[in-house]
């Protein structure tokens, strides 16, 4: 019986699913029946063979004739988006950028002013004027989108946010004004790409970042994966940021008392710095593309306010030192947010409760 | 086998973008091995190729639910396993579908002798033992060598409980194994 045994643990050996302690037992098995050397060899090896590689042409042959059943099954093919490059290719690459040369032979000068920075469209509703007709996409808080623009460039936008644009978009301008976060890939043309957030200019001819300016966030971050970005703000004349790839800027913002309605005038102070990747080269500030919400090094309170966009629910952190506690968790991809947040709590000390969509968090 | 990360990349491209890039290396991903596990149900590879398509097109129709799908490739095997079988049902109407009129293809197996690195003899043996194996032990041993499925969901796609499972591939590894070597004891045993 000890053979049928052999035979059962090699062939849960050989489909990845045998225990530490069922290969140890293998191992015992062979060494006390030299007999079984050479059958577990050949059967090893057997095991290895691959089957013989895949005509692909006949599978972009299946592939084509499966569209057409499709069509024949009355399938809206214009869903369908085959996108132009995917966010997910970059972080991955070296960090020598081809197209950075091209790029940069398109060198312009912005004149910038500098003194605060204030919200350059209000947070009210925006009235559409009779003569001026533009564009609007918003996502609600919890989900995300992606929308190809006139010029085919591609915009990912994620939870809360909102990009708008005029009807000329494309042929005499391409300006764009985001409130939230979005992914741009940029096609290349000789028109300018502008994106105006929250009184910042971003420039941009052919390239692929990400910017992040929510309304109650206290700084605006605008991060480079590929080609060249400049960003000026029309407070700030004559200062000009320039972004190379896996760079980043960090701008403060100026935020609103809300008791009082007064701004404060907050020094505006700009950081730059590189991008953060985790050890699996995931690219933090655009995980959120390929839907995934990661935290690296951040305050619990900049985490909620993540989680708060991403799940659709309120946080609210009632022990004011528990939330400047610098946490990191994630990544998360399906998990509900309960599951985050117990996930979380194996790392850091804290309680939650929840009713509905309401988070409550203490020590 | 197709690593998962690499898997639900591409699934999360496919449900949260309508990524045609996406859908169309998942679809040649999966296509010639469910177009053979399809065939071993239908006996037809025209009938198997139908049914491959109808899987995709139901994969494109629910896409936006991919990635909340536990273990999308045995999902995919459990799709397309029913789907040839009601095609198998709509073609011979008064069959019912049963395991041992499978007929299975290996692909791996024969593609390169040599690299056994054992006699023409011994290889005789061995097909010869692979060949003879019954219809459902054949099944079990290509899904979980060749289309890297594991005893569990070998177990879950067919039906059966996870120690048959097992047992089926006790039996052929010891057919195999008794194949190459004469001098295995109890060799007498089936």
């Amino acid at each position: 019986m000890t053979e049928n045994l052999y035979w059962n643990l090699l062939a849960k050996k050989l489909s990845g699913e045998a225990s530490p302690e069922e290969l140890k037992e293998l191992e015992e098995l062979i060494k006390s029946n030299s007999n079984l050397i050479y059958p577990a060899e050949v059967i090893e090896k057997l095991w290895s063979l691959k089957a013989k590689q895949d005509n692909s042409y006949d599978a972009e042959i299946a592939f084509e004739l499966h569209i057409e059943n499709l069509k024949n099954k009355g399938v809206d093919l214009t869903e369908l988006q085959i996108p132009l490059t995917t966010p997910q290719e970059q972080p991955n690459k070296p960090l020598k950028r081809k197209k950075y040369f091209l790029i940069a032979s398109f060198c312009v000068a912005c004149l910038l002013i500098v003194t605060g920075f204030i919200w350059k469209y209000s947070s009210k509703e925006i009235v559409s004027l009779p003569n001026k007709s533009y564009s609007e996409i918003s996502t609600r808080l919890g989900s995300k989108t992606r929308l190809v623009l006139p010029d085919s460039s591609i915009v990912w936008l994620n939870a809360g946010s909102k990009l708008t644009y005029s009807e000329n978009f494309g042929t005499t301008n391409r300006n764009t004004t985001l409130s939230g976060e979005a992914y741009f890939d940029v096609k290349k043309s000789s028109t300018p790409f502008i994106i105006h957030a929250n009184g910042l200019q971003i420039k941009v001819l052919g390239t692929a970042f990400n910017v992040k300016s929510y309304p109650n966030e206290k700084t605006t971050e605008t991060s480079l994966i590929r080609g060249r970005v400049e960003i000026t703000n029309t407070k700030r004349p004559g200062e000009v940021f320039i972004l190379n790839p896996n760079e980043k800027l960090i701008i403060s913002n100026e935020l609103k008392e809300e008791k009082t309605g007064v701004k404060h005038k907050i020094e505006p102070k700009v950081v730059k710095g590189a991008l953060t990747v985790t050890a699996d080269n995931t690219v933090v500030e655009t995980s959120w593309v390929e839907n995934k919400l990661i935290f690296q090094d951040e305050s619990f309170e900049e985490v909620a306010r993540k989680m708060e966009r991403w799940y659709n629910v309120r946080i609210e952190i009632k022990d004011e030192e528990l939330g400047k506690l610098n946490v990191g968790g994630g990544p998360f991809e399906n998990e509900t947010i309960q599951q985050a947040l117990v996930a979380l709590q194996i790392a850091f000390q804290f309680k939650f409760t929840m009713n509905d969509n309401y988070i409550i968090i203490t020590r | 086998m197709i690593a998962t990360p690499l898997l639900n990349k591409l699934l999360n491209r496919i449900a949260l973008y309508d990524d045609a890039l996406a859908y169309k290396e998942l679809f040649v991903l999966y296509h010639s091995k469910l177009v053979q596990f399809s065939t071993s149900i239908t006996h037809s590879k025209e009938s198997a190729e139908e049914v491959v398509s109808d899987v995709f097109l139901k994969i494109w129709n629910t896409r936006i639910n991919l990635t909340r799908i536990e273990n999308f490739h045995l999902y995919v095997y459990i799709v397309t396993k029913n789907a040839s079988i009601n095609c198998l049902l709509r073609q011979k109407k008064n069959k019912a579908f049963s395991l041992d009129e499978t007929v299975v293809e290996f692909r791996s197996i024969y593609s390169d002798p040599e690299q056994l690195m054992i006699t023409g003899e011994m290889f005789r043996r061995l097909s010869n033992a692979i060949n003879g194996l019954p219809p459902k032990c054949r099944m079990i041993f290509k899904l979980i060598k060749e289309d890297g499925l594991k005893h569990k969901e070998v177990a879950q796609l067919l039906n059966l409980s996870i120690k048959t499972v097992e047992n089926q591939m006790t039996i052929a590894l010891r057919k195999v194994g008794q194949s190459i070597n004469f001098n295995l004891p109890k060799a007498a045993h089936n």
